[in-house]
């Protein structure tokens, strides 16, 4: 359930208001509007040749969009909301990166610096902050 | 990140989603015969939405969820909800889900099809009882063209009219399966005479169930007018050619399958009765019993069904004579003597001045006297001369000019001489 352009197998869900998930009570510009928008999107002419004969039916006939919205189910689904923001993407740092920061990814290729780091002698309290490695899980690749 | 309203209305919808799907599954998969459900439109969920918002309705759907309650729960609970005073847009919702439980249903389990039509009926009616919702969606639907007054070029739909569309759709389904007479046909006749239960169910006013009982009737009786018309324009097409007593053995049968079909309608019965009548007569004339025998065979429960239906309510007069005649031409073809009076008794109280019934049940009722008094010897009881007294007055006060009074009174006469000589 829920895809307007999943296929039905029941007759009774031909109804072109259920079809293409339109709302009878939004006028005949919305319903144009919604059709124009699937048209636009179906990848097969016989699938646009459909929708244009359900804009049809429901536009040219008032008689039959009033029997189709008859036998169509009512939307009372809780309306749906605003998706959730995506996660806050890590700034970049100003610094110009380097050869070594683009290559690998950016957070192995610091946790290796830091190891190569390590092995000329320097402690890794001593590294500057903005030195260190971020954390992986803020990796924009990963 | 913190769950927000829209996640909760969110996951609510998909949860209405599956459980939507799982109560049509459960409704559509129990029934005998049930082939796999057909899916069902997005917007179907809002039944769900709508239930929750019942008084313990939203208990209900959580315990299905959490798995504390089967989904036969739900449907007990769907079942059980009051049309009456409910909430206009869930009976709109039960309306088309009970229409899609109908028609996943009717061809593998007609029967089981026709409650379902039934409940969607009911959900319509107490919809266009409550007449604002239909009014207001007819409003958004047609903007200004739903304003003007109601006349011929009016293409609104009253709200008291949608049930009556519903009975059309119904019709067209049955009228649409009258020639192959096929299973869905039959749920959506079944359902047509069912529409008192479904007034009940929609607690509708009186007037509603009249007008409504009137024209499922009328449409009932088209159908079954299409149904029979093919056997009809058979039959008259062999009278025309002659070849009646020929083809109509073969041709009448089928009304039989139209009666299952038609879930024994009355209708049938009464085809059947006038279409046997001449092509009865035209054997009876003919002396051939044993054609008359295997033609009248196979209607036997019709017979029985429609003497019944007389029985109980004598204002079905306008068929007794000729249901009377059947049991007349069953009489003639028993054999047996008891079997005999047995059906042309049947036949005289089906129709108490039926001429053909009287006629017969005199002259088997002196077969009878006279076969007792035959058999009588000096030690017969009294009783027993009494008893074949009877059945001769009653052959009498049948039929006072059949021969057969006579022959019978003359024996009877013969046999009190004889002791009242000894």
């Amino acid at each position: 359930m829920g895809d307007a352009n999943r296929p039905r197998r029941s007759a009774d869900a031909e109804n072109p208001f259920e079809r293409y998930d339109l709302d009878p009570r939004e006028g005949i510009e919305a319903i144009t509007q919604r059709l124009r928008e699937l048209a636009e999107d179906a990848t097969d002419e016989a699938e646009r040749e459909r929708i244009r004969s359900a804009w049809e039916e429901l536009t040219l006939h008032p008689a039959r969009r009033l029997r189709a919205a008859l036998f169509a189910h009512p939307e009372t689904r809780p309306p749906l909301g605003m998706p959730p923001p995506l996660a806050r993407r890590r700034v970049p740092s100003p610094r110009a990166l380097g050869l070594r920061e683009l290559a690998p990814r950016p957070s192995l290729s610091a946790a290796l610096a830091a190891g190569a780091d390590a092995g000329r002698g320097v402690a890794p309290s001593d590294a500057a902050e903005s030195d260190r490695p971020p954390p992986l899980d803020d990796d924009p690749w990963l | 990140m913190p769950w927000r309203t829209e996640d909760e209305d969110l996951l609510q919808r998909l949860e209405d989603e599956v459980l939507t799907e799982r109560l049509f599954a459960f409704l559509v998969s129990s029934a005998p015969g049930a082939t796999p459900p057909p899916a069902l439109p997005a917007r179907a969920s809002g039944l769900v939405s709508e239930l929750r918002r019942l008084p313990s309705g939203a208990e209900v759907v959580s315990a299905v969820l959490a798995g504390r309650s089967e989904i036969e729960a739900l449907a007990r609970f769907v079942e059980a909800v009051r049309l009456d005073g409910c909430p206009p847009a869930l009976l709109h919702h039960l309306a088309l889900f009970y229409a899609k439980v109908a028609a996943a249903l009717e061809h593998g389990a007609p029967e089981v099809a026709a409650t379902a039509w039934v409940r969607s009926l009911a959900a319509w009616l107490a919809l266009a009882e409550e007449h604002d919702y239909l009014s207001r969606l007819e409003n958004a639907v047609l903007g200004d063209a739903a304003r003007r007054p109601r006349g011929p070029q009016d293409i609104g739909i009253s709200p008291e009219r949608v049930p009556l569309e519903v009975l059309a759709d119904l019709a067209r389904r049955a009228e649409a399966a009258a020639r192959d007479l096929t299973p869905s046909g039959k749920a959506a006749l079944l359902a047509l005479s069912r529409t008192d239960e479904a007034v009940r169910l929609a607690g509708a006013s009186p007037a509603t169930a009249k007008r409504v009982r009137a024209d499922a009737e009328r449409r009932r009786n088209g159908v079954i007018e299409a149904a029979l018309g093919v056997i009809g324009e058979a039959l008259d097409d062999a009278s025309a050619r002659g070849e009646l007593a020929t083809a109509g053995p073969t041709l009448l049968p089928r009304a039989i399958d139209v009666w299952a079909w038609a879930s024994k309608d009355e209708a049938v019965e009464q085809f059947v009765v006038d279409r046997i009548d001449d092509l009865g007569w035209e054997l009876y004339r003919a002396r051939d019993w044993e054609a008359l025998r295997r033609l009248l065979d196979p209607f036997r429960p019709m017979f029985d069904s429609l003497a019944a239906r007389i029985e109980t309510d004598p204002s079905r007069i306008a068929y007794a004579a000729g249901c009377a005649q059947m049991f007349v031409f069953l009489a003639e073809v028993e054999p047996g003597l008891d079997r005999k009076i047995e059906l042309a008794e049947k036949a005289v109280r089906i129709c108490p001045t039926h001429r053909n019934g009287r006629l017969v049940l005199a002259t088997f009722l002196c077969a009878r006297a006279m076969d007792a008094l035959r058999t009588m010897t000096f030690f017969t009881h009294n009783s027993e001369i009494e008893r074949a007294a009877a059945l001769i007055e009653r052959a009498e006060s049948l039929n006072p000019r059949a021969s057969e009074v006579a022959a019978a009174k003359e024996i009877l006469e013969r046999v009190k001489r004889a002791r009242h000589g000894a």
